[in-house]
């Protein structure tokens, strides 16, 4: 753990560097539990000695970007992980936030740690403690120590992560010593298992994983995009678009409005997926959506500020749709 | 009335099965192939179940750890219809309106299989929601009356535990119709009511005892609840869990709230999992003459929970809106109904998105308003 101590000095000293530069630092702190880390907001310079970085440091900080943005006053420092600066990237393409106002302090990352994965290996135990190592996740449980091999716990993004050492936009980057070592998976392998099965088998697929959603909406409140979930078009009375009851049928209507709603938009942090407590795997709409719209436009959401989401503009001709097909 | 019988490990499926003859039982079951653990009725995962884990079945019985959401769908269902209408309007005089209702109640037998000592007691709280005071709830009530409750004690506490922080304990039987102590070979099975009786009277699984056993037996079960209580470290020592109210009145100003609350990202997960949460909404939905009333469950953490019609929201902000549902737990209903409305299960610690643990907030209020006494 050697590596963490120097990669939170790191961090540590250079948010203490820029902290009269912004009001606010989002990080991250030590947990409840030895498997999960927490997000902190941090306003006073003691306090930022508690910030931390290790594979444990799974949530998308850029959730709160939007509504800070709206809140405080003066600039707001974030601790991103490559992947997550993909989502200020995209608030900014979309003028949701002002670059100006984030300082985006982003750390080299050597993949991280999906807890529900060492959760389902071990079960849910007391766990006394925890080391990731390099090979080797070394658990200790009141029932006794376990060693798990590190290469397949990690969060399924990473194995088709191109950036985790070389992030698309930064102010203060962080370079780690540790980096992503992962056998490359293909991204879309779920989803062709899933498209190779009968339109009924489909069906089934989606009417047993939805019918188990109990509508919490932590998917759609921990999505960095979903900023407008306040005044959500799921809860109006008039017209009453979507129903309360949480039938398979409805939810899988919410789902849909939501996918339409990220569609160009989502930057497949999987967070959405993390968080459900049904584990309902919604991630895979998600990436489809995705790849229609990579295949439609060419484009994939937070790449590049000065491009705008191909559904949020217009071209006279679309080079790849073609519109007599559409009517 | 209490009865204390025993029954012999190798003879709880047959217990079980035998129970589920007469009624619906609910089990804790382990979906494998979505690695969801829940409370399913037996009944609708049967073809692919096995008590054993030790099995590829779909299902599979577990006892030892809490399932993800608590038991209170059940008695409480996500959305459930409270009635069906329709209605005629004759066209030559609008004030002749006929409207028919419709009202299904509930009918079906339950008895709920492996609860935990604090499911029992979220059950027992949201009994007094629903049936104490002016209005009642005839649903509620009607499938309460038709449930039957058996508990487990915990040999095993987790990391998120902490029921005797709030006055439970892992071998608390209160409110329950029937609780099981695992002993060596064997369950002890403690009859509380009349209501465990009659399910469990003339069953062939079931060894009486002598009046010398029950005897040692009771004693043992208090040792056992002690001895586990002692497991769980408490995160505010010094203070009473009765005290806790009037701290969460004296601090409802301190400014520490808005720190300790702002990264809740205002979902229902920790709402929806928890079993004294009993917040609903009532909506109808029709289409032309005809349509039905349900009630789906709410949670105060929502921003539009507290909107009004007006455009005015009096809980705007995360901070007013988790005090409240802190101070509903802690405070509230402590003064309402006499309980603290957390039962320390400590679901809502396991599912948070963003690792809010109500423990560590309680703890700083208490801390805090120390702080402030001085």
């Amino acid at each position: 753990m050697n590596q963490n101590r120097n990669i939170n000095e790191k961090l540590i000293s250079k948010v203490s560097e820029i902290f009269g530069q912004v009001s606010l630092v989002v990080g991250y702190c030590r947990g409840n539990s030895p498997l999960k880390v927490s997000p902190c907001l941090i306003d006073e310079k003691k306090d930022i000695s508690n910030l931390i970085f290790n594979k444990l440091c799974i949530n998308n900080l850029a959730t709160y970007a939007y509504k800070l943005s709206k809140k405080v006053e003066g600039n707001i420092g974030m601790v991103l992980k490559p992947c997550d600066s993909k989502a200020i990237i995209q608030l900014c393409a979309e003028g949701l936030i002002e670059r100006e106002k984030f300082r985006m302090i982003t750390v080299g990352c050597s993949g991280i740690i999906d807890y529900k994965k060492i959760l389902k290996e071990i079960g849910r135990q007391r766990i006394i403690s925890l080391d990731i190592g390099k090979d080797n996740i070394e658990v200790e449980t009141i029932d006794g120590k376990k060693s798990l091999s590190t290469k397949n716990f990690y969060a399924e993004k990473c194995y088709w992560c191109d950036i985790s050492d070389n992030p698309l936009e930064s102010d203060v980057f962080i370079e780690n010593d540790d980096k992503l070592e992962v056998e490359k998976k293909d991204k879309y392998a779920d989803i062709k298992d899933l498209e190779n099965l009968s339109i009924e088998e489909i069906y089934s697929y989606w009417q047993e994983e939805l019918g188990r959603c109990i509508r919490c909406y932590a998917c759609r409140n921990v999505c960095p995009m979903e900023v407008c979930q306040d005044q959500c078009i799921v809860h109006l009375d008039y017209p009453n678009w979507e129903s309360q009851m949480a039938t398979a049928e409805e939810n899988k209507f919410f789902q849909m409005i939501r996918v339409m709603h990220l569609a160009g938009r989502c930057v497949e942090c999987g967070e959405c997926e993390r968080v459900c407590p049904q584990n309902i795997s919604i991630f895979k709409l998600m990436k489809k959506m995705n790849q229609v719209i990579d295949e439609l436009f060419g484009f994939s959401a937070g790449i590049d500020i000065s491009q705008k989401t191909p559904l949020l503009t217009y071209k006279t001709i679309e080079e790849n749709i073609e519109e007599e097909k559409l009517t | 009335m209490e009865n204390i019988y025993t029954l012999k490990k190798q003879n709880l499926i047959s217990f079980i099965k035998s129970l589920n003859k007469s009624s619906d039982v609910y089990l804790p079951a382990r979906d494998n192939k979505n690695n969801v653990f829940n409370f399913f009725s037996l009944k609708e995962i049967e073809e692919d179940f096995s008590f054993s884990s030790q099995n590829d079945k779909r299902y599979s019985m577990e006892l030892i750890e809490k399932t993800r959401l608590s038991p209170k769908h059940i008695l409480f269902p996500q959305y459930e219809k409270l009635l069906d209408f329709h209605y005629e309007k004759n066209p030559e005089n609008i004030e002749d309106v006929k409207i028919e209702l419709e009202v299904t109640p509930p009918e079906r037998k339950s008895i709920i299989f492996g609860l935990k000592p604090c499911d029992v007691q979220g059950i027992s709280r949201m009994d007094k929601v629903f049936s104490e005071g002016q209005f009642t709830d005839p649903y509620y009530i009607k499938r309460r009356a038709n449930t039957v409750l058996i508990a487990i004690g915990c040999d095993t506490v987790f990391d998120d535990c902490f029921c005797s922080m709030v006055g439970g304990s892992p071998y608390n039987f209160d409110n329950s119709d029937i609780g099981l102590m695992e002993t060596d070979g064997s369950y002890v099975v403690f009859v509380y009511t009349d209501k465990g009786e009659a399910i469990v009277e003339n069953n062939e699984y079931l060894e009486t005892t002598s009046d010398k056993e029950k005897v040692s037996l009771k004693s043992e079960l208090k040792e056992k609840d002690e001895k586990s209580s002692k497991k769980i470290e408490s995160m505010w020592p010094g203070t009473k869990y009765e005290d806790i109210p009037d701290i969460m009145d004296k601090s409802f100003n301190l400014k520490i709230w808005e720190k300790l609350t702002e990264k809740c990202i205002s979902c229902g997960a920790c709402t929806f999992v928890c079993p004294t949460c009993y917040c609903f909404d009532i909506r109808d939905e029709k289409d032309n003459k005809q349509g039905q009333r349900y009630r789906c469950w709410d949670f105060c953490t929502s921003y539009i929970y507290t909107l009004e019609a007006s455009g005015h929201n009096p809980r705007e902000s995360i901070t007013k809106r988790y005090k409240n549902k802190v101070n509903c737990k802690f405070n509230y209903n402590y003064k309402r109904h006499g309980n603290l409305y957390c039962v320390g299960c400590g679901r809502c610690i396991d599912v948070c998105p963003v690792d809010m643990d109500i423990r560590e907030i309680v703890a700083a209020i208490l801390e805090e308003s120390k702080v402030k006494d001085k």
